[in-house]
C-alpha cells in the first residue's frame, strides 16, 4: 500500500445566508487550491464531493466547473461524517494505485436536508440531533457527575479558539455565564452548547508518496479507522455515556498508524454539541472514563484550535474536510495565528447521526 | 424508561425519554414530569402525524 499525503488545503469562510449555489460554494476553495499550486486539470485524477445535498451528478458538475476531467468522481454522503468518509475514499484510491492525485471537496448549504433525521422512526417526534445529544448529556451527568458548567467550558474554549480563525462563523468569545444563561433547547443543552448549521466549503488535495516528494514538509495520513454501528439512535450504542463507533474507529486508526495516544499533539474533535467533545476525550483515551468533564481544563494537547464545530459552524458535508485541512495546516506549520507549537502528530475525530458512525484519522510529518 | 429529559425546541416544552420495550428502544413523550430512570411505563398511544413524523406517548405504570 502506498503512502498518501495531504499536499494542499483551502477552506471558505463559513457564513449564513450565502447567495452562492452549492456548486459555487464547492468551487471557491477548490479554485484557491488549484491556483495556489498551479495545478493543471490533467494533474487531478479524482474528484470526490462530500455533501448531504441531494443534487444529482454533483461531483461531475463540480469537476466540469473546475475544468477537471477526472478518472474517478462521485459524491459521498454520510451526514456529519461525510467529509472524513470522502478522505477515506481518496486515501484508498491513491494507496491502491488507482490514482495519484485526488481533490476532496466538501460543501453544504445551511438548508441541507441532513439537519432533520426523518428516516429514524425510533426517534418518534424528537427528530433533531439535540434531542439525542441531551440524552447523552443527562446520562453522563447522572453516572459521572459531569456538570453543565464543564460542558459550557467546551463552548467557551472553542469560541475563543475560533477568534483566531478568519474562516469561522463565530468570531467572538463567549463568557461562561453567557453559555450557562443561553436559551434552553433540550435540558441540559442550551443554545451555546450547540453548533450552528451554516454555508461553507473546504477542499484538500491528497497525493501519492511519489508526488509528495516535491513538497516541503509533507503531511502524511498514517492511519484511518471507521466504524458504523447502526443507522438509528436506538441501536447506536448500548452505553449512553460513550460512542461505541468512535472507540472502535480510534482503535483501528491507532493500530494502522502505529501511533501511541501520548504522541498526539493536536486534535480536531467532533463537538456538534459540547457533550460530544467530553465523550470524545474518553472514547479516544485522552481522559479516563467519567473524567471527560474535568479534562476540558487540560493544557497538554491542543484540542480544536480552529474553533471546532461550535466555533466554526457546521456546514455538514464540509466539516470533516475542514477538520483534516486544519490538522494538515497545523502539522505543516502553516496555521498562522493559531499555530500549535512543535506539533508532529495530529488526530481528527468525526461522528454522524448520534454517533452511529465515526471516523478517526491520524496524521503526521 | 432508560433516560428522560425535557425539550424546549420551537418553544414547545415537554418531557421525553428513551424507553426500552421488549428489546426495542424508542424515544417517546410523557405528559408527566414525575419520572425516574428504571420506571416501568406503558405506551398509551402511537401514530403518524400528517407530516409523516411518528409519535409515541407513554405513561408510568402506577402501583
Amino acid at each position: 500500500m502506498r503512502k498518501v499525503a495531504v499536499s494542499s488545503w483551502a477552506t471558505s469562510t463559513f457564513t449564513k445566508g450565502s447567495k452562492m449555489s452549492l456548486f459555487e460554494l464547492a468551487c471557491e476553495p477548490s479554485v484557491q487550491l488549484i491556483r495556489r499550486n498551479r495545478l493543471s486539470a490533467k494533474e487531478i485524477d479524482a474528484v470526490l464531493f462530500s455533501s448531504c445535498a441531494t443534487d444529482q451528478y454533483s461531483s461531475a458538475i463540480i469537476s466540469e466547473m473546475l475544468g477537471i476531467h477526472p478518472k474517478i468522481t462521485y459524491r459521498i454522503d454520510n451526514l456529519c461524517n461525510s467529509g472524513t468518509n470522502a478522505v477515506t475514499s481518496a486515501f484508498a484510491i491513491i494507496a491502491s494505485g488507482l490514482c495519484d492525485t485526488a481533490l476532496v471537496v466538501g460543501a453544504e448549504k445551511v438548508d441541507s436536508p441532513g439537519n432533520k433525521l426523518l428516516w429514524d422512526v425510533t426517534r418518534g417526534s424528537f427528530m433533531f440531533p439535540v434531542h439525542w445529544a441531551a440524552i447523552f448529556a443527562k446520562a453522563h451527568m447522572r453516572r459521572y457527575g459531569t456538570t453543565e458548567e464543564q460542558m459550557a467550558k467546551v463552548s467557551v474554549k472553542n469560541h475563543k479558539n475560533a477568534t483566531k480563525n478568519p474562516h469561522a462563523l463565530f468570531g467572538k468569545e463567549v463568557a461562561l455565564e453567557e453559555v450557562m444563561n443561553s436559551k434552553k433547547i433540550a435540558s441540559p443543552i442550551k443554545l451555546l452548547d450547540c453548533s450552528a448549521p451554516c454555508d461553507g466549503a473546504s477542499a484538500i488535495l491528497l497525493v501519492s508518496e511519489e508526488k509528495a516528494r516535491s513538497i516541503d514538509n509533507p503531511v502524511f495520513i498514517k492511519g484511518i479507522g471507521q466504524q458504523t454501528t447502526s443507522a438509528s439512535f436506538a441501536k447506536a450504542t448500548a452505553d449512553l455515556t460513550s460512542i461505541e463507533a468512535a472507540k472502535r474507529a480510534a482503535h483501528l486508526a491507532f493500530e494502522m498508524s502505529h501511533t501511541k495516544l501520548s504522541q498526539i499533539d493536536v486534535a480536531e474533535l467532533h463537538d456538534a454539541f459540547t457533550i460530544l467533545e467530553i465523550l470524545a476525550y474518553e472514547d479516544l483515551g485522552f481522559a479516563k472514563k467519567g473524567e471527560g468533564g474535568k479534562f476540558v481544563d487540560q493544557q497538554h494537547i491542543a484540542i480544536n484550535p480552529r474553533g471546532g464545530i461550535i466555533g466554526c459552524g457546521h456546514p455538514v458535508g464540509a466539516t470533516g474536510v475542514a477538520q483534516v485541512a486544519e490538522i494538515a495546516s497545523q502539522l505543516a506549520g502553516k496555521a498562522g495565528k493559531r499555530q500549535v507549537k512543535h506539533c508532529k502528530t495530529g488526530l481528527v475525530h468525526n461522528l454522524a447521526a448520534a454517533g452511529s458512525s465515526a471516523s478517526v484519522v491520524i496524521m503526521g510529518v | 424508561m432508560i433516560h428522560f429529559t425535557k425539550s424546549y425546541v420551537k418553544g414547545i416544552e415537554g418531557c421525553y425519554g428513551l424507553v426500552e420495550m421488549s428489546g426495542i428502544k424508542l424515544i417517546g413523550s410523557f405528559d408527566t414530569v414525575e419520572l425516574r430512570e428504571g420506571l416501568r411505563v406503558k405506551m398509551v398511544t402511537c401514530g403518524v402525524r400528517p407530516d409523516g413524523t411518528p409519535y409515541y406517548f407513554f405513561e408510568p405504570i402506577r402501583g
